[in-house]
């Protein structure tokens, strides 16, 4: 059977070398090799600002940063801002890809325009969101008030409380797209006959949703749910323009500081780059870890299935 | 019969209701994007009442963005002169370009992945997906070394390599899964007929997976479009820019010009929305599978 | 498909070759407002030396990130950098700045240039001063007056008062534009009479009773009671847009705010808007921008030329034109005032020569007055005590210096 080809013909082996070669020296190269030098800068205690060589202090960044309940506060906050993204957007992108499955007039039309919010440049959205949404001359106060809702603008982003919803608001609009493509692709990938032929055997709509086109839905469900988990988890241009200033002052709202801005006040700001890098590598074992668990739990159960 | 008829009317009402929803939750801001772009900055700050089309409209700012020559306009001067429609180009080639290749790349890896079996084949795959959730600037003044070394900085080709081996992972990931997915008996019956590897993605791969590429390819574009570090720091001169970094310009000392913004926002989504809407038939029910009887 | 591989190939290739270059070439790295503003003045300035200039700009903090990574990796960004009143901490600490004593043995500056001394750090000379801003406040005189006040405030607890009626009487909501962050704490402290720091960079204002803990505690004050806007701790609006869409009667600006002030098309505000020179002592600080060159530029006699025509006469006079910045140069400022077009010229002589300035040349300034706007910021959330809050900076300051010294 052809799915179980060895390696011992040689014209896969040239076909699998030809294709894959290539794309291992340029990870390698591009990706790895530079990762290996920042892994060892996280072992120095390096400052750009400070014209020394920067010495081996080996894992004290590491625990330094453990020790420092700003590690696990900013840590908590960007779980929360996971917790409110991800079922918000995961809902509405799966909604959405059902949605524009169904054929009617103007599908095409419906389907790109839906994808706009994703096309803004991440600059763009934080300032158009703080237009929309301050207590000034915010439009969606004006909008509320016109309606009659309220009778005065309210300040939204007063509340750190608060600030953290818009966050995940202002994060799921920026990018509900990308997950509802990938579910558009997969949802085109289930045979039509196979609902058809469930239908005929008696199946209501949701059945057949739930037995035949879920599972066979998983795998690019899983693919949008570990991207979505890090960008959300590794949130920092919708925090960055919405609420942290950003200003030449270089100030960050603390009240919104996740694990990337943390890793940006060390690396740009404070110039510690030894610590900033030792903050990196923390980020990418936890974003890892939990991509991981989605992925062998979801994806290979679905793959066999 | 009627009531067939029926369910099928009342589910076009309900289409169309979720339809005008979801439309209204992604077009909104945009519209007020759009709007901002022709209002004066005093339409803006009006309060409480505010207009939703301006009452004196205005494409002062559009004439603004493409100008060349400095314009005295109370305190400013247009900062993007002579840069928008260099960055736009620049932009749309970089992109263009880089989602092709990393689609291309992808299906063939993609396949391999999903159809092949070797020895090392988990660990390749492993390899080439671990380092996704790597935040980049981990790797950032590495990386600016080994390019500045190669002399690539500030070249349109080291930008699109770079793109490249960075949507590699998530593309080839992508790809696989959708290969999978492609029903293994037509390959059969095309080997029995004396296909090679090569003729087969090329007539049969290719051909079965457009909707998986076209998500590839629109993933890949957007993700190039909208970057910004890595055109911040591997461009300078004026005629390598990209369009990211030409928006942050209207960054004033003390204001945002946002007028001027939005306008450059509007432009900035144009491309990408054709080449969406281009792709569109892609993304819809390919060479059904059932083909095999 | 091979001939679409082939067109990729060869366009990629084509890409690779780089654009020819004639004579001599500099590049200039500056933010939008750094831009030579006469296009006409710049294309003389390049055909009569024969050096082509190419201008790189970007948003001030992505130029010190930009310049950050080319300098970890011992590389410069550009020839020439346009220097703010960060850089010190930013650019200069990070070694990245070519000292200009050398340059300037031969072809020394004169003293119409203004401000030279905040450029030279330890000896070395490592900016030509372009601009001097003094961080000022101006006021909506018309408001003011309808609340009974025909002149602004003499001190302080007198700003606050005046205020506060303006608030009660239903004039203004919210009648104080200042943000939550260092610079409105520097503005009271020092206007107060506090000079913050003495010359061994201690912090003096973490001294019992002194005039930097009245200003803390006035300033959460201000935010406790609404004076100024909810909005500006949400972030969204900064203390200029909320002042020009019209609310707010005192407002924390800089030199040339009246400008866009009193611009009917920008400002809410116009044409009332006018200078105030800050109360009680009335101390403020400048920040001055400048312009250097970088340490591994390979032009270097060509950059000092740039240098020397941006810092002349005529481009500093096109730019004040175009942006409002006021020249170094004193001769320049005399006659833009001869020709009328200074705005509140008497009031901008007063309160300049009642400067104190920050230790910006202190290696971690950068880090620790951000650090000084998230304190005050979590105070202003969290109505957190001013004094606990003075402490806390005073702390986090000694605690930098020990660090980098």
């Amino acid at each position: 059977m052809l799915t179980d080809s060895l390696p011992e013909n040689r014209q896969d082996i040239v076909f699998i070398t030809v294709i894959l070669l290539p794309l291992i020296i340029l990870v390698g190269i591009l990706i790895y090799l530079p990762a290996v030098d920042s892994l060892i800068v996280s072992f120095t205690n390096e400052n750009l600002r400070i014209r020394r060589l920067p010495k081996f202090i080996w894992l004290e960044n590491y625990s330094k940063l453990l020790e420092n309940s700003e590690f696990w506060i900013v840590t908590a906050r960007s779980l929360l801002v996971v917790a409110l993204t991800l079922p918000l957007e995961l809902l509405i992108s799966l909604g959405l890809a059902l949605l524009l499955t169904e054929v009617f007039p103007g599908r095409a039309m419906v389907r790109t325009l839906v994808l706009l919010p994703w096309m803004l440049p991440p600059i763009v959205n934080g300032f158009l969101w703080g237009w929309l949404l301050n207590g000034e001359y915010g439009a969606l106060n004006g909008l509320l008030y016109q309606l009659g809702i309220i009778d005065e603008y309210v300040t939204w982003l007063r509340n750190p409380d608060t600030q953290v919803i818009w966050v995940a608001v202002v994060q799921t609009w920026t990018r509900f797209a990308f997950p509802t493509i990938i579910l558009l692709a997969g949802l085109q990938s289930i045979p039509k006959d196979l609902i058809d032929a469930a239908k005929v055997d008696g199946a209501s709509s949701w059945q057949s949703f739930k037995s035949i086109v879920l599972p066979l839905l998983m795998p690019s469900f899983a693919i949008a749910l570990t991207i979505e988990f890090i960008a959300a988890f590794q949130i920092f241009d919708v925090i960055w323009t919405l609420t942290a200033g950003g200003s030449a002052g270089g100030a960050i709202n603390p009240f919104t500081k996740t694990l990337m801005l943390y890793n940006y006040e060390l690396v740009f700001r404070d110039l510690r780059i030894g610590l900033g890098a030792a903050l990196s590598y923390l980020i990418l074992f936890l974003s890892l870890g939990v991509a991981i668990v989605f992925v062998t739990r979801l994806y290979n159960q679905a793959v066999k299935s | 019969m009627p009531l067939y008829r029926n369910f099928n009317y009342i589910k076009r009402i309900w289409i169309y209701f979720f339809c005008a929803i979801a439309l209204l939750w992604a077009i909104g801001p945009i519209y007020w994007i759009f709007v901002s772009s022709i209002s004066t900055r005093m339409e803006l700050y009006a309060t409480p009442i505010k207009s939703w089309f301006p009452s004196e409209p205005t494409w002062d700012a559009y004439i603004r963005l493409f100008q060349g020559g400095g314009k005295y306009r109370g305190g400013d001067v247009s900062p993007t002169e002579g840069l928008m429609w260099t960055s736009l180009l620049n932009t749309l080639f970089v992109s263009i370009i880089s989602a092709a290749f990393v689609t291309f790349l992808s299906t063939n890896a993609g396949y391999v992945f999903a159809r092949m079996k070797f020895r090392g084949k988990g660990f390749f795959f492993f390899f080439l997906m671990l380092m996704m959730p790597l935040p980049l600037w981990v790797s950032i003044i590495a990386l600016f070394f080994m390019i500045s070394k190669a002399g690539l900085i500030d070249t349109l080709s080291g930008m699109i390599m770079l793109f490249i081996v960075f949507l590699l992972p998530l593309g080839i990931w992508l790809m696989s899964t959708f290969v999978r997915e492609i029903n293994p008996e037509i390959e059969e019956a095309a080997t029995i007929d004396g296909c090679n590897r090569w003729q087969l993605m090329r007539w049969i791969v290719y051909p079965l997976s457009k909707s998986g590429m076209a998500a590839v390819f629109l993933v890949s574009f957007l993700t190039v479009w909208n970057n910004f570090l890595l055109p911040l720091i591997f461009t300078r001169s004026p005629d390598s820019q990209m369009l990211t970094v030409v928006l942050s310009l209207f960054v004033g000392q003390y204001e945002v010009a946002w007028e001027d913004m939005a306008a450059a926002a509007v432009v900035t989504m144009l491309p990408p929305f054709l080449i969406a809407l281009f792709f569109q038939r892609f993304l819809i029910r390919g060479m059904t599978l059932g083909a095999v009887k | 498909m091979r001939s679409i591989i082939n067109t990729l190939v060869s366009i990629l290739i084509l890409s690779l070759i780089p654009v020819t270059l004639h004579a001599e070439k500099i590049t200039f790295l500056t933010p939008s407002w750094g831009i030579p503003p006469d296009k006409a003045l710049l294309e003389s300035f390049q055909k009569e030396s024969g050096i082509t200039v190419e201008i790189q700009s970007v948003q001030n903090k992505d130029l010190f990130s930009r310049t950050q990574i080319a300098a970890a990796t011992g590389q410069s960004p550009a020839d020439v950098i346009f220097l703010t009143q960060e850089a010190p901490s930013n650019l200069v600490a990070i070694d990245m700045m070519r000292s200009l004593n050398d340059l300037q043995a031969k072809d020394p500056l004169e003293n119409d240039l203004t401000g030279q001394e905040f450029w030279n750090i330890k000896g070395e000379q490592f900016g030509v001063p372009v601009y001097a801003q003094l961080v000022m406040m101006d006021y909506n005189t018309d408001r003011l007056k309808k609340a009974g006040f025909n002149s602004p405030p003499s001190s302080w607890s007198e700003l606050n008062r005046m205020a506060k009626k303006l608030k009660s009487s239903g004039i203004d909501k919210h009648p104080i534009a200042m943000k939550a962050s260092d610079w409105s704490w520097y503005l009271m402290a020092l206007s107060m009479g506090d000079p913050m720091f003495d010359n061994d960079l201690k912090p003096v204002f973490a001294n019992k009773g002194s005039k930097s803990r009245e200003a803390m505690r006035m300033l959460l004050e201000f935010f406790s009671e609404e004076l100024i806007s909810p909005e500006i701790v949400a972030g969204t609006v900064n203390q200029h847009s909320i002042f020009w869409s019209g609310t707010g009667t005192f407002h924390q600006g800089w030199q040339g705010s009246i400008r866009v002030g009193n611009n009917a098309e920008k400002s809410k505000q116009a044409p009332h808007v006018s200078y105030m020179v800050l109360p009680s002592v009335g101390n403020t600080w400048s920040f001055p921008a400048a312009i250097g060159i970088a340490k591994y530029s390979k032009n270097v006699e060509a950059s000092w030329k740039f240098i020397r025509w941006y810092t002349g006469k005529a481009n500093q006079k096109s730019i004040y034109k175009a942006f409002g910045l006021y020249p170094s140069r004193a001769s320049v400022a005399a006659e833009l005032n001869g020709e009328g077009l200074v705005d509140g010229y008497s009031q901008i002589l007063a309160q300049s020569k009642k400067v104190d300035e920050l230790p910006r040349q202190a290696l971690w300034w950068g880090p620790f007055t951000a650090k000084v706007s998230e304190q005050i910021l979590t105070a202003v959330q969290t109505g957190s005590d001013s004094d606990k809050t003075v402490d806390k900076i005073a702390a986090i300051w000694n605690e930098l210096k020990s660090e980098y010294e």
